[in-house]
């Protein structure tokens, strides 16, 4: 357990100390660090664009004066920017934060770069809560509706997480136990909402499928708040397992070795993943594929080491959503389509094509 | 420094691979071939010690009790090469070892680390590999890294899983020179689990010989890799010649239970 100084620097005697592999990885790096800018700079010109944009088409000098100087613009505008296009735009790229570190953080811990949110039945789960309340006009301790549907929402996606942990604990938490239960999860919640649907009136029928639907138009700058603080509260703890991910998906049984406890780390970012799948969700409904192709985005350019991934993955989600959210407002004028429906229009073609490169490379 | 095994029992869930497993003390310095047939209990020999298993009986290495230290302490003293390869992702080589340093090594400085890794990729002569993503290399360079990510560590106590499998000759002469430069530099221990009985006559100073029964033989090459004690382990039929440098080789002629066309 010697210190490798000495033998290091008589190896290498005559080169600089800051010269060699050492110096070309802190190059490398800062490359990275220019590509997480780069990710920043497109998140901040997504959300003003999708702030200038709606049926009533402001300029992005317009916004951007109504954002620094709110006096300068006439009320309408005002009202239309602060109340309306701005909650709206920053549900965005919240949400799509959210969902970019979920979806990573989950592909890490299961080893499958399939595995989202929604591969595990969490938001399938927040669809069975959200369902319930509307369909049978459920009231707990007198709330209102729009607080208990968010509210049971976020419990059965929790408790959909428990199941999930408590099982996964029983099998052994293998990889594709998790992953097989997730999916018999979900196949079983829809049909669950199914049968909701079924037995439900036209107008709850309605309700329920403009909520797996996914929309951002429930946003308002209180849920913004919530979802920024679960966002603001997780992260730091992702952050903080980032090299025992790194270590994880370069190889379990080297990071066993490695002392880290992978059971334990596995079921903590199952527990972080699912209350930032349903903060996400529970205020906008189901938004599906940014939580598995932001992670994919985010990897291509940035590479494993999840010092930078899991901020990457999260950028990449709200790049991504506030992208959907102007496209959602521009497809058909005047019109603003549910952003679920964008994200899986998008969504599908790109989940395709990472199976199909998957098994080629599997093939080769 | 030395290490010691006494009734070791280990295995999985309910099934023991092997039970009571006693050995004569390794002392320092020492590099120790693993061998035996397939199934026999190389890999659970290295997991068990590397703290990987549960096991019963008593381990002892440099007078601690392997079983009793904190999964901090076996870091610091236990570096495990496993049998799997190094994933193929994105990742590049210099981060996929300068990540387990800073798990395992969080004492050096930053420069320490740096310098290290530096010497690892000289000694193993990979460094035009440091920047490159382990989804571009091939099976046996990404091998390679994942003995970087171990012997980087400097471990008085190295246990390594087949690291010559997925190797062409070159790289395999490469590797066992490092690790027992390793050894004799710096008096730690290696175990190397592996099929080939070739490089353990030439390299290891001892070897360790699993049988499907449950025995053990452990002593110098010369004694231990005998006709006899390979007809009884691996069920061939072999000789154990001399080469024209003097270096004996072993020679499997045929298998013994099989019919010879």
């Amino acid at each position: 357990m010697t210190s490798p100084s000495a033998g290091a620097a008589a190896n290498r005697a005559g080169t600089p100390a800051d010269g060699g592999l050492a110096s070309q990885y802190r190059r490398f790096v800062f490359r990275r660090v220019l590509c997480l800018a780069g990710l920043v700079t497109a998140a901040v010109a997504a959300l003003l664009v999708d702030i200038a944009s709606g049926p009533a088409m402001l300029g992005l000098l317009d916004v951007i004066r109504g954002l620094l100087n709110p006096e300068s613009l006439d009320a309408g505008t005002r009202v239309i920017i602060q109340d309306i296009r701005v909650p709206y735009a920053l549900m965005a790229v919240v949400v799509g934060a959210c969902l970019g570190l979920a979806g990573a953080e989950m592909q890490t811990v299961l080893n499958n770069p399939l595995a989202s949110p929604f591969t595990l039945g969490v938001g399938a789960a927040a669809t069975l809560g959200a369902s319930l309340v509307i369909a049978f006009n459920i009231s707990v301790l007198g709330l209102a509706a729009h607080v208990l549907l968010p509210l049971s929402a976020f419990v059965f996606a929790a408790a959909a997480s428990l199941l999930i942990l408590v099982l996964s604990r029983s099998l052994g938490a293998s990889v594709h136990a998790v992953v097989l239960f997730g999916i018999a999860l979900l196949f079983g919640i829809n049909a669950v909402v199914g049968l909701i649907q079924f037995m439900a009136d036209a107008e709850s029928v309605q309700q329920i499928v403009f909520w797996t639907m996914g929309s951002l138009a429930r946003a308002s700058m209180d849920k913004v708040a919530i979802v920024a603080l679960v966002l603001a509260v997780c992260l730091p703890f992702s952050l903080r397992n980032a090299w025992a991910m790194t270590l994880l998906r370069s190889g379990e049984e080297q990071a066993r070795s490695l002392g880290i406890r992978v059971e334990r780390m596995r079921l903590v970012v199952l527990m972080r993943v699912s209350l930032l799948t349903a903060a996400a969700m529970c205020f906008v409904g189901e938004i599906g594929f940014i939580g598995l192709v932001a992670p994919h985005i985010a990897r291509l350019m940035l590479g494993e080491d999840h010092r930078f991934l899991l901020p990457g993955s999260a950028l990449a989600g709200a790049v991504l959503l506030s992208l959907s959210s102007i496209a959602s407002k521009l497809l058909v004028p005047g019109v603003v389509l549910p952003v679920g429906i964008v994200t899986a229009l998008v969504g599908i073609p790109l989940f395709i094509t990472l199976i199909i490169g998957r098994s080629r490379r599997a093939a080769l | 420094m030395t290490l010691k095994l006494q009734s070791v029992t280990a295995g999985y869930r309910n099934r023991s691979v092997f039970t009571g497993l006693t050995l004569p003390e390794i002392p320092a310095g020492s590099l120790v071939a693993v061998v035996g047939p397939n199934a026999v209990g190389k890999s659970t020999l290295l997991k068990s010690i590397a703290g990987l298993l549960p096991i019963a009986g008593t381990m002892t290495f440099a007078g601690e009790n392997l079983a009793a230290i904190t999964a901090h302490q076996r870091i610091r003293r236990v570096g495990y090469l496993p049998q799997p390869l190094p994933q193929a992702i994105p990742l590049v080589a210099y981060e996929t070892v300068f990540s387990a340093c800073r798990s395992a090594r969080s004492d050096w400085s930053r420069e320490e680390t740096e310098l290290a890794i530096e010497e690892i990729f000289d000694t193993l002569g990979i460094r035009q590999l440091a920047l490159r993503r382990l989804s571009e290399m091939s099976g046996g360079q990404r091998q390679m890294v994942g003995l970087a990510q171990v012997l980087v560590r400097q471990t008085p106590l190295m246990l390594l899983d087949e690291p010559t499998s997925a190797l062409d000759l070159h790289w395999q002469l490469n590797v066992l020179n490092a690790v027992r430069d390793a050894t004799s530099r710096t008096g730690s221990i290696a175990l190397v689990a592996s099929h080939d009985l070739n490089l353990a006559l030439r390299y290891c100073d001892q070897v360790l010989v699993l049988s499907p029964g449950g025995q053990a033989v452990l002593g110098s090459p010369a004694q231990v890799l005998t006709p006899e004690l390979l007809a009884e382990t691996y069920g061939i039929e072999a000789r154990i010649e001399q080469c024209s440098r003097g270096h004996p080789i072993v020679l499997a002629d045929r298998p013994l239970s099989a019919s010879v066309n």
